[in-house]
């Protein structure tokens, strides 16, 4: 079942002085294990959108559903919600605070009141799945992980409640090179392995050209396109709304004005597209 | 040209305490000789862990070397005395800008530096007006810093250093949390007062891109220094460079793999339109 989002607005301190809109009639359907990327400048409304979607910030104004969980009854499961939308904030890893990895990625289960075994076997699970060695840092204290596996520690709590969407803001950033390539195998694992929903918000158009199936831009709290990957990328443009054009599609649009089209989208994809195209003539 | 900062046979390395509660090191630096020269422009990258930051906080005695030596201008840090004329020399930047907010005005954010080092009300307003002039954000100088886009939020940060009228500016990840367009911001920044003003800059970041601007690349790895040079000599050793967790820019590494594949394309090009214009001529 898939989120369904319509005419969605959002004010923060509404009737106040300092009332401000954040959201604009938002509307975006996200189909069941999709992809899809949000990017727009600071302020655009995307934290305030996916914060949404798990119901920390009520819906006020419009209509969300989420599998068939309807965001406008007049009750909601807010529990039952939350394990089914898992959310990874910016740097989760400070909200790490446990005295042991095992214990922090456990925390969230817990709360889903599952019996002890159950946890047990999902803390292990999640773990293995974000690739940290349970006997190795299972019992360690999450402060003494460096700076990339924190991150993934961190995550592993959210994956151990067995989310069918998960939301990610801003899951790379202050990572370094090596640590970003990581979080982003991981999330293509989640999703093949769990056939899992993910929804991305990212400021490196590189990353988000590679990864994602489809964008969403937010621009001063609406969504101002939603289209694949590529046709977005190679359609719109993008350095209007204070982005920036990913490298192997500035390289694309390029060569296709000339009439040469090169699919795929990491730089190993291009380049063997390219040395396809030159084909039989001399380089 | 006359070293601003002179770094000899450092080694700095933290005390804590392990789960049973028995003193352990880490490593922050170890044996670390480096001269920066005045009017440098340098950029220090390296993965999580490698010591960046544990440089950075050495460069304004923020730690102190447990061996070795650094002099800022002479000066050494270790050295009580010289303490409050290192601070005034070397103005630092950090990475979150809304940690870094102290009032509730621009301006007066900007003139907490001066204030505490007792400068006279009234050149601190000249150096307030002179700060927000360089960062491009004079007219922003009786709003709220909250109501700012990152970016802008960075730049009042950089003002506010740039107000105690250092020599050195050390940005220590000062782009991580910022969207495209703030990232570009910073960075036209410091390119415009590396320039016009003859400011030494330290650049810490892990966006391989932000490294083109630097007249030299420092790598850490490990604490280490692993390799110094221009960034183009610095993306030759792209698989030394990927050995420790870093990879070049997405466009250097197309421009390197197809120049290894016999096209004739230059293995230095660094700006992925170049390279673009380049392909369309050749395909």
């Amino acid at each position: 079942m898939p989120i369904v989002v319509k005419n969605l607005n959002y004010t923060y301190n509404p009737k106040t002085p300092f009332a401000k809109q954040a959201l604009a009639d938002v509307n975006l359907t996200v189909n069941d294990g999709e992809f899809i990327g949000i990017i727009g400048h600071t302020g655009s409304g995307k934290s305030t959108f996916v914060q949404h979607l798990n119901g920390l910030i009520k819906l006020t104004d419009g209509e969300i559903i989420v599998n068939d969980i309807n965001l406008n009854d007049k009750k909601v499961d807010y529990l039952k919600l939350r394990s089914l939308v898992g959310m990874v904030f910016q740097y989760p890893e400070y909200q790490l605070f446990a005295d042991t990895v095992k214990a922090d990625v456990a925390f969230g289960p817990k709360n889903m009141k599952l019996p002890a075994e159950e946890i047990n076997s999902r803390v292990s699970e999640a773990l293995k799945l974000v690739g940290l060695n349970e006997e190795e840092i299972g019992e360690k204290s999450p402060f003494d992980l460096s700076g990339g596996e924190r991150r993934r520690a961190a995550i592993a709590g959210v994956l151990a409640m067995k989310p069918k969407i998960l939301v990610l803001d801003e899951p790379t950033a202050g990572l370094d090179p090596m640590g970003k390539r990581e979080i982003l195998q991981l999330m293509a694992k989640i999703r093949a392995e769990q056939n899992a929903t993910i929804i991305m918000i990212s400021h490196d158009m590189n990353e988000i050209y590679e990864n994602v199936d489809r964008v969403a831009v937010f621009v001063n709290g609406t969504i101002k396109h939603d289209m694949p990957t590529e046709e977005l990328f190679q359609k719109v443009k993008i350095e209007e709304y204070g982005l920036e054009m990913p490298a192997m599609a500035v390289i694309k649009k390029k060569l296709s004005k000339i009439g040469v089209d090169i699919n795929g989208r990491t730089v190993t994809e291009v380049f063997s597209e390219i040395v396809k195209a030159k084909g039989g003539k001399n380089v | 040209m006359n070293e601003a900062i002179k770094i000899t046979d450092m080694t700095y390395f933290y005390r804590g305490y392990d789960d049973s509660g028995l003193p352990v090191i880490t490593k922050g630096v170890e044996n670390v000789s480096l001269d920066i020269f005045q009017g440098e422009f340098v950029a220090l990258v390296g993965h999580n862990g490698s010591g960046k930051s544990t440089l950075a906080k050495l460069l304004n005695a923020l730690l102190l070397p447990r061996s070795g030596k650094i002099e800022v201008f002479g000066m050494d840090t270790s050295d009580k005395k010289n303490l409050f004329e290192i601070r005034k020399s070397v103005g630092m930047v950090f990475q979150n800008p809304d940690n870094q907010m102290v009032a509730s005005i621009v301006k007066e954010d900007v003139a907490f530096g001066p204030e505490n080092i007792g400068i006279p009300q009234k050149e601190i307003v000249t150096r307030v007006n002179d700060a927000l002039q360089a960062v491009g954000m004079a007219e922003y100088a009786d709003r709220s810093p909250h109501k700012l886009s990152g970016g802008q939020k960075q730049r009042i940060a950089i003002a506010g250093a740039l107000a105690i009228q250092p020599k050195v500016l050390v940005l220590d990840e000062s782009t991580a949390m910022l969207d495209p367009s703030g990232r570009r911001e910073v960075i036209e920044i410091a390119k415009k007062l590396n320039k016009e003003k003859n400011m030494t800059i330290i650049l810490i970041t892990h966006f391989m891109e932000e490294v083109l601007y630097s007249d030299r690349v420092i790598v850490l790895n490990d604490g280490e220094i692993a390799m110094t040079g221009s960034p183009k000599d610095i993306f030759k050793r792209e698989d030394e460079l990927n050995k420790i967790g870093l990879r070049v820019p997405r466009a250097v590494e197309l421009a390197r793999k197809l120049n290894a594949a016999g096209f004739e394309i230059d293995p230095d090009i660094t700006d992925e339109k170049v390279l673009g214009d380049k392909l369309c001529r050749l395909l």
